[in-house]
């Protein structure tokens, strides 16, 4: 007779601090278990955005690089058909939709497999109206991203991305999910004494960058930063002990007592909007004569 | 109301490379026939991978030295199929042409010069 050993109820939902402190359990519990395979108990979770396919596979990877390999049992059927559609459970179980971005590993020096592939995933998916200047420099930011990965975060496990556009919702959700240091670590050792929030937070302003004899790291972000808040959207970060998201304008700090083993941005656009972006700065042709 | 005519840059110049005062002739040839005719202009982009100021100059810019600036505005439809790149180059030159030609005294040296050069 055996015992069956207790697997972690999981219990994401959306994009929130309270789905990244879920997680950041998870990878603390799977942490303290014996080595060899771990069970994740899903029964009790009625819902999870299958962008956030990204996160769970980040943690998944990073407790099988100290063996502990996950498996997930009890998933309700709702919920495994998004997460097997986004490609959590391999390609051969996905369902190819026009809604999803599909689940997608990358490792440094990939960043134009990463445009091509944040550009092809986005196009088609609801993004308002934009000028082309406007557009080239929002997907800027998403390949700004890729660059933090690249530069900063020091992920021997590389990075996972995946979207999932929520029609009825009227939004669409981007998460790109690097498995390094964390932004707390980088702005600490750059000499900033920083709350791990706050350090997001340092991270986000202006033209603050830990890069040294480079160009200013905000600047990419900047501009998505500014079209997220016009769009009433959202911008969404775990790092390590930090979580911070920023809506309408309203920034939300706070400290996730396990920490997300790896660094999550998930960028949320409002697809319901019907208004027509463009930079400020763009000649309308009825300005020229 | 004026009718409108399109005036398709490329077709007249005979490709997407616009960057020669000849071609800027051609173009501003048209544009000023079009206008004779009463018509109003909208000049198209569609196609233009090369631009110059100098094309711009020859085919815009020296409409202000032949109308007045209210007329030019009202006779000129907002240009179409234009890349923000044809945009930013057009309106410099419109610009410029704006502040030169109401200074007259600069459009003469710097016709003098030009005759001068020749």
């Amino acid at each position: 007779m055996t015992v069956a050993k207790p697997g972690f109820d999981l219990r994401l939902g959306t994009t929130d601090r309270r789905t990244f402190a879920e997680l950041g359990e998870l990878y603390r519990w799977g942490c303290t278990q014996p080595e060899g395979a771990i069970t994740v108990d899903c029964s009790s979770m009625p819902f999870c955005g299958g962008n956030l396919a990204a996160a769970l596979r980040a943690v998944q990877q990073q407790l099988a690089a100290i063996n502990r390999p996950v498996s997930y049992g009890g998933m309700k059927p709702a919920v495994g058909r998004l997460l097997a559609d986004a490609g959590l459970f391999g390609a051969h179980r996905r369902q190819l939709r026009g809604t999803v971005i599909p689940l997608t590993p990358f490792a440094a020096g990939e960043s134009a497999r990463f445009a091509l592939y944040s550009q092809r995933g986005l196009t088609d998916k609801g993004l308002p109206g934009m000028s082309a200047r406007l557009k080239s420099r929002v997907f800027e930011g998403i390949d700004e991203l890729f660059t933090n990965f690249e530069i900063h975060s020091r992920s021997r496990l590389g990075a996972y991305a995946c979207g999932q556009l929520f029609p009825s919702a009227g939004r669409l959700e981007f998460t790109f999910v690097d498995l390094g240091i964390g932004i707390p670590a980088v702005v600490n050792s750059a000499g900033h004494a920083l709350t791990p929030a706050h350090a997001i937070d340092w991270a986000m302003s202006g033209n603050n960058t830990t890069r040294s004899g480079d160009v200013p790291g905000g600047l990419g972000l900047k501009v998505l930063r500014e079209f997220i808040s016009l769009n009433q959207g959202s911008l969404v970060i775990a790092s390590h002990g930090g979580f911070w998201s920023e809506k309408a304008g309203q920034r939300v700090m706070n400290h996730l007592a396990s920490p997300f083993p790896g660094t999550a941005v998930t960028i949320s656009v409002n697809t319901n909007d019907r208004n027509s972006y463009r930079l400020s700065d763009d000649i309308q042709p009825k300005d020229v004569f | 109301m004026n009718a409108s005519a399109n005036v398709p840059i490329t077709q007249i110049v005979g490709s997407g490379i616009c960057v020669s005062i000849e071609d800027g002739n051609r173009v501003h040839d048209v544009i000023v026939d079009r206008l004779n005719s009463g018509e109003r202009v909208v000049l198209s982009f569609l196609g233009v991978s090369r631009m110059t100021t100098a094309f711009l100059n020859a085919a815009v810019g020296q409409l202000y030295n032949e109308y007045d600036e209210a007329t030019v505005r009202s006779r000129l439809a907002p240009p179409i199929d234009a890349s923000q790149d044809h945009l930013r180059l057009l309106k410099r030159v419109v610009d410029n042409a704006k502040i030169f030609f109401s200074n007259q005294d600069l459009a003469r040296q710097a016709l003098a010069n030009q005759v001068g050069d020749e």
